[in-house]
């Protein structure tokens, strides 16, 4: 019974490009100075907590450091000496390093999540409510997921840096200048030769860290081929059954499975290559401590305690050095992440309040748009000299083809764009004039494909006026021909919702979102109807529900069903950004234009039980 | 146990790289476990003839009884012509042999221990798609497509954490910690023992770890979740919540959410920040016991200086299983609880089997479809058809009516057995369906659904998907009496253009013409057609009508019938209501009984003069307002 007078499901405005998820490879900068000084405002307020754990990361630095001297010398001062209350002395000494090296990092630590999470959780909520603040156009021309992981993994790597990274710099570099001093110090000339290990270590972790970066993309990347090659054929088993080709799916996903599993060993085999080429480096430099310590050892040109001392630093020399190799990664996705983050936060709401703005008053209902033209990318006109005046309580029907700007007409009463020229005024008011919330809060939407949010029913119902009472959500659902179907749920008006409304039929959320406008009680109500059809009696019901809903208010229906175009108080007929034809669905007939056209083509064609 | 057997049926296919772990990792430990040897062996030598000169020919090597001393001296018959130096070089030589070894090995026992782990998951996944495949719909009606993927994805990863990791780092542990004992005993027994006593606080501390930072951590994890969820919810709605002006509520309450996710992530991290610098201050004091008590024995001369020394080194290794146990407890536990997943959906009995005595039906059949008795229901006690009898002659269409959920599309699904009868049979030109091979039986089956699903790849892929050995000319009149051809021809690259969500977006109109021409090529004498509700523009409905009315041609139809046209042209139409065939026969014999059909029929005519009264209504409704 479905009357639409040519539309489809995709008027959906500026459709199109999507702002797509960019470039995820981390190539950019280590260094933005600007990104930096921006995000370094976010921490100021912590300032205190910053430095008491750099204060701290000095400190178990230098404490780390300290325990192996400790042990030299114990060995070479009082064991070979036999000094028994030293040996006591240094055991004491070696338990306070221990006990404060470990205090210092827990407290460091602890301070750095603190202020990092604090900081984490403002960003997030800055840019959750900078979210709710955009225009729609943004949000129609993002994807969701790509938006969440701004939120999400690119505010992530900003702490990371922020929080960790620049303070595991300052402790890898003092660690490592501390063992180059005291090495230095004990003996010169082993240090120098031991040393000679490190230029090949940071040789060897640089090479790994470039191959490991692509060995791990591919990992990544055949690993999203089997979820998605899995997801698509979970979603599609129906077909893939119906047409019995199983087997050739089934060679399908093996080969993207093996080629993840191969992309897997191969990664691992890199890190497995690596692992033990630094560590045998790092035993090469014990190596030339044994063999030329042991010499000077046994010349007496060097003390035991200095070998065993030097046993122990040498192993602590790889881990800056492969911590340090790791934030220059660190650093540039920080880099990168900040960068989007801040371009999210700077996006300016294209659809801005005037400074001069005022409350919308009380609204009467009449609409008009006056010499609108409207296109949402400058060299694309949606729309172009768009007249059109509603009175208080009459209903305008909107039809024509997909892409006609029906949609566009709509999103402009509601302001969710601007008009490019013109002006959209509701009762005389230019809606640019008028805080937009403040409109919007007098008008009531209905989209094609209302979004349910979780939360039960009554949350749904309630969404527009959270404050209503349990009977004036009962009275709207009834209003709204949606009680029937509710009383019926085992938990009733508590019955929770799934993820956008997948626990429901189209026709019942439909209802729910009818009960949702009813309760709002807006003066000027927007229907974008939906193309769907449903069952007879659903339908019935529904017609009954607009029906008392659009009683007494301004109402403008993108309107697909036939019941609902005659009904109209005026027809506007919408073709190529223009109003071509307007009038009562009889004058239309009798006009024997565009109108009868579709009337007849569609009415003699498609109409269905 | 049985989920162990069952992950270990997996690494059957791997033995090879399994027995070079288990070589690699016996080998690689006991590599580990002489290196500090040789440390304390050079410092015997160095420490002992304080008072020989370097190079004098009246150094005597007295090499220790153990075997790196006699390592030290391969190649040479005299050891008492040996320099000290010369003992020092060969000492560090060794050493340097040992630590290439150990590179080696490592390298070996990961390498090997991969290769295993993630061949045994790909086999698992292999097994778990082709089980996937078999499964019958119905399996599909109550599984959530994330839960399987996670189970598939997940759920089999673990065997690798549990093959590569897990179960190699447990035995390498316990391998070392018993290793290291044994040889530290052999220096001293006392010393050894009294290094023994901070272990009961790395374990206390250890398991503290396991047991708060790591469920905290998933408790986070859980959060993460939670907010993830409730963004998606609010950037999905953003049209609503901007309608209802409701932004700074929405804003507040995430905030919330964000909060709730801080606070727990640093509950996390606070109870880390407490264990963690516990169980490593734990493990130090080790070196405390060994400079306090091990100097002692020392200056009292009951133990060598080179032991004390080869203590520190071994203290090291000693403690590290201690503390990698018990997080590889948990890790086994969790993989194991993965295995178990993937048991169980693997142990999932398909409940449309093929009969081990089923018949290929031949080249075509004619299409006589008969359903004899049939009942059907997805849950026990909830019939969805019941005691259905029908039949239609070959060529026939058939328009199924009635209200949504009345078990119009179950009927249809059982034609290609997606699901099976409860009682009764159905018949293809008089064979029981269940008595053919499936993949015989769904070849003689097209069906063109409502949503069409496309896959991801070129629109030349799709068509094919049925028969992917037609030819190019095959494949062009297909898509010609689909009405698909023109469109196909003006994309950017014809038919092969990438479609799909990842590639050009078809219209609702489109997609659906391109299903049909899938069917057209695939040619079958059957066709079930599940008639679109959502419309689209007046043209594209009219080419897609076209295009359907060309593919019954020849062909039983069975239409889930939305359209009056569509029904009263049907040769019959059968309506459902309840769990059962109500009415039989054509529109004119149905429009003259008393039943559903007139009902439809007349709230369709009775929504017509209420237009006038409704407007009328409106109006003066207004009138109160303005």
């Amino acid at each position: 019974m479905s009357f639409s007078i040519g539309t489809t499901s995709v008027g959906r405005g500026p459709g199109g490009i999507l702002h797509g998820l960019g470039d995820d490879e981390d190539k950019g900068r280590v260094w933005d100075a600007h990104v930096v000084s921006r995000m370094l405002a976010y921490v100021k307020p912590y300032r205190a907590s910053m430095v008491t754990a750099f204060v701290l990361t000095v400190i178990s630095a230098a404490l780390g450091l300290a325990v192996p001297y400790l042990i030299k010398i114990a060995i070479d001062q009082h064991i070979v000496n036999r000094d028994l209350v030293g040996l006591d002395l240094i055991a004491l000494a070696t338990l306070v390093a221990f006990v404060g090296l470990y205090a210092s990092s827990a407290i460091q630590q602890y301070l750095l999540s603190l202020t990092g999470q604090r900081v984490l959780g403002e960003m997030r909520s800055q840019l959750v409510g900078h979210l709710q603040d955009l225009h729609l156009g943004y949000h129609d021309t993002h994807i969701i997921g790509v938006t969440i992981s701004r939120v999400f993994s690119d505010v992530g790597v900003i702490n990371d840096l922020l929080s960790q990274g620049l303070i595991t710099l300052a402790s890898d570099v003092l660690t490592l200048i501390g063992i180059v001093v005291i090495m230095l110090l004990m003996d010169p000339r082993l240090a120098l030769l031991t040393f000679t290990v490190v230029p090949l270590m940071v040789v060897a972790t640089m090479i790994f860290a470039r191959h490991a970066k692509v060995a791990f993309r591919e990992t990544r990347a055949t690993n999203a081929s089997v979820v998605g090659d899995l997801a698509e054929d979970l979603a599609g088993m129906r077909v893939i059954q119906a047409f019995a080709q199983e087997g050739t799916e089934q060679e399908h996903f093996e080969e993207v499975n093996r080629a993840n599993r191969d992309a897997n060993v191969r990664a691992m085999t890199l890190s497995f290559i690596f692992m033990p080429t630094v560590q045998f480096l790092g035993t090469l430099a014990t190596a030339v401590v044994l063999f030329f310590g042991g010499r000077a050892v046994a010349s007496e040109a060097l003390t035991l305690g200095v070998i065993v001392a030097f046993l122990s630093y040498v192993t602590r020399f790889f881990q800056p050095i492969r911590e340090l190799s790791q934030l220059y990664t660190t650093m540039q996705q920080a880099m990168a992440g900040g960068e989007r983050v801040l371009e999210l936060l700077d996006t300016r709401p294209g659809v801005p309040d005037r400074s001069s703005a005022v409350e919308m008053p009380a609204i009467r209902g009449r609409v008009e748009l006056r010499d609108v033209g409207f296109a949402y990318r400058s060299a694309e006109p949606v729309l172009r000299d768009v007249n059109l005046t509603i009175e208080p309580g009459e209903t305008v029907a909107l039809v024509g083809p997909t892409g006609a700007g029906k949609t566009s007409i709509s999103n402009l009463i509601a302001r969710f764009y601007d008009v490019t020229e013109g002006a959209v005024l509701v009762d005389g008011i230019d809606v640019r004039d008028v805080a937009q919330r403040s409109l919007r809060r007098q008008m009531g939407i209905v989209p094609q494909d209302p979004y349910l949010f979780s939360g039960t029913i009554a949350d749904n119902i309630r969404f527009g006026e959270p404050e209503a009472s349990d009977e004036a959500v009962r009275e709207a659902a009834r209003m709204a021909n949606a009680d029937e179907f509710i009383e019926r749920l085992s938990d009733g008006y508590e019955t929770q919702i799934q993820e956008g409304g997948a626990n429901f039929s189209v026709g019942q959320r439909q209802l729910l979102c009818i009960a949702r406008a009813v309760l709002a009680d807006p003066r000027i109500l927007i229907l974008d109807e939906a193309t769907s059809s449903v069952d007879t009696m659903t339908e019935v019901l529904i017609q009954d529900a607009l029906d008392r809903l659009l009683a007494g208010r301004t109402a403008v229906v993108i309107a697909h069903r036939l019941s609902t175009i005659r009904n109209a108080d005026q027809i506007c007929v919408i073709d190529d950004g223009r109003i071509v034809e307007q009038g009562t669905h009889e004058e239309l007939l009798a006009r024997g234009g565009v109108y009868r056209e579709l009337y007849e083509r569609q009415f003699v064609s498609a109409s269905a039980v | 146990m049985k989920t162990l057997r069952f992950l270990f049926g997996y690494t059957r296919n791997h033995r090879f790289p399994l027995i070079v772990t288990v070589l690699a990792m016996s080998s690689l430990t006991a590599v580990s476990l002489v290196e500090p040897k040789i440390i304390s062996e050079m410092i015997s030598i160095v420490k002992a003839p304080f008072s020989t000169s370097v190079g004098a020919t009246s150094f005597a090597y007295v090499p220790s009884s153990n075997f790196i001393g006699r390592l030290a001296l391969i190649g040479t018959t005299d050891p008492s012509r040996l320099t000290m130096l010369d003992v020092i070089g060969r000492l560090a030589f060794l050493a340097l042999v040992f630590y290439i070894l150990r590179a080696v090995l490592t390298f070996l026992r990961s390498y090997a221990a991969h290769v295993a782990g993630w061949g045994a998951v790909a086999d698992a996944r292999r097994d778990i798609y082709r089980h996937l495949q078999r499964l019958s719909l119905r399996f599909y009606e109550d599984q959530k497509t994330g839960d399987l993927m996670s189970r598939m994805v997940n759920d089999s990863d673990m065997f690798e954490t549990l093959i590569a990791h897990a179960i190699p780092d447990t035995i390498v542990n316990v391998l070392l910690f018993f290793g290291v004992a044994a040889i530290l005993m052999g220096y001293s027994t006392r010393l050894m023992l009294l290094t023994l006593v901070p272990i009961p606080m790395i374990v206390f501390a250890a398991r503290g770890f396991t047991k708060y930072v790591r469920p905290a951590f998933r408790a986070r994890q859980k959060e993460l979740g939670d907010l993830n969820a409730t963004l998606n919810d609010n950037l999905s709605g953003i049209r609503e919540i901007k309608a209802f002006t409701r932004e700074d509520i929405e804003a507040e309450r995430i905030g919330a959410h964000i909060s709730r996710y801080r606070d727990s992530l640093l509950r996390a991290l606070r109870l880390m920040a407490t264990f963690h610098p516990f169980v490593e201050f734990s493990s130090s004091l080790g070196t405390i016991v060994l400079i306090y008590f091990g100097g002692q024995l020392v200056l009292q001369e009951t133990l060598p200086l080179e032991d004390l020394v080869a203590f520190f080194l071994y203290l090291n290794i000693f403690y590290q299983p201690v503390r990698m146990l018990s997080g590889a407890w948990e890790n086994i536990q969790h993989a194991m609880a993965g295995a178990e997943r993937v048991a169980e959906l693997l142990h999932e009995e398909p409940d449309v089997v093929e009969r081990h005595d089923a018949v290929t039906l031949p080249e075509r059949a004619d299409g006589a479809i008969s359903f004899n008795g049939v009942s059907f229901r997805y849950v026990e006690h909830q019939p969805v058809l019941e005691d259905i009898t029908l039949h239609i002659p070959a060529g026939h269409v058939v328009a199924l009516v009635g209200p949504t959920g009345v078990g119009k599309s179950t009927l249809a699904s059982l034609i290609p057995r997606f699901y099976d009868v409860i009682d009764g049979s159905i018949t293809l030109d008089g064979h029981d369906i269940r008595d053919l091979t499936l993949r015989s039986l769904r070849q003689q089956v097209s069906i063109v659904l409502q949503d069409v699903f496309l896959f991801h790849g070129t629109a030349r892929d799709n068509i094919l998907f049925g028969r992917p050995d037609a030819t190019e000319e095959e494949m062009i009149q297909a898509a010609k009496i689909a009405n698909a051809h023109e469109f196909l021809d003006t994309l950017p690259e014809g038919y092969d253009t990438v479609i799909g969500e990842r590639g050009v977006k078809l219209s609702g109109g489109q997609k659906q013409r391109l299903a049909i021409a899938r069917a057209v090529l695939k040619d079958a004498p059957v066709l079930i057609l599940d008639e679109a509700t959502s419309s689209v523009d007046t043209q594209t409905e009219m080419l897609i009508q076209e295009a359907l009315e060309r593919l019954m041609v020849g062909r039983t139809t069975i239409i889930i019938a939305h359209r009056l046209s569509t029904i009263r042209s049907a040769d019959a139409i059968v309506v459902l209501e309840g769990s059962r065939i109500t009415q039989t026969g054509t529109h004119e014999e149905l429009i003259v009984q008393d039943g559903l059909y007139r009902q439809l029929n007349e709230v369709q005519n009775e929504i017509e003069p209420r237009y006038v009264m409704l407007r009328e209504r409106r109006r003066s409704a207004a009138q109160v307002v303005v």
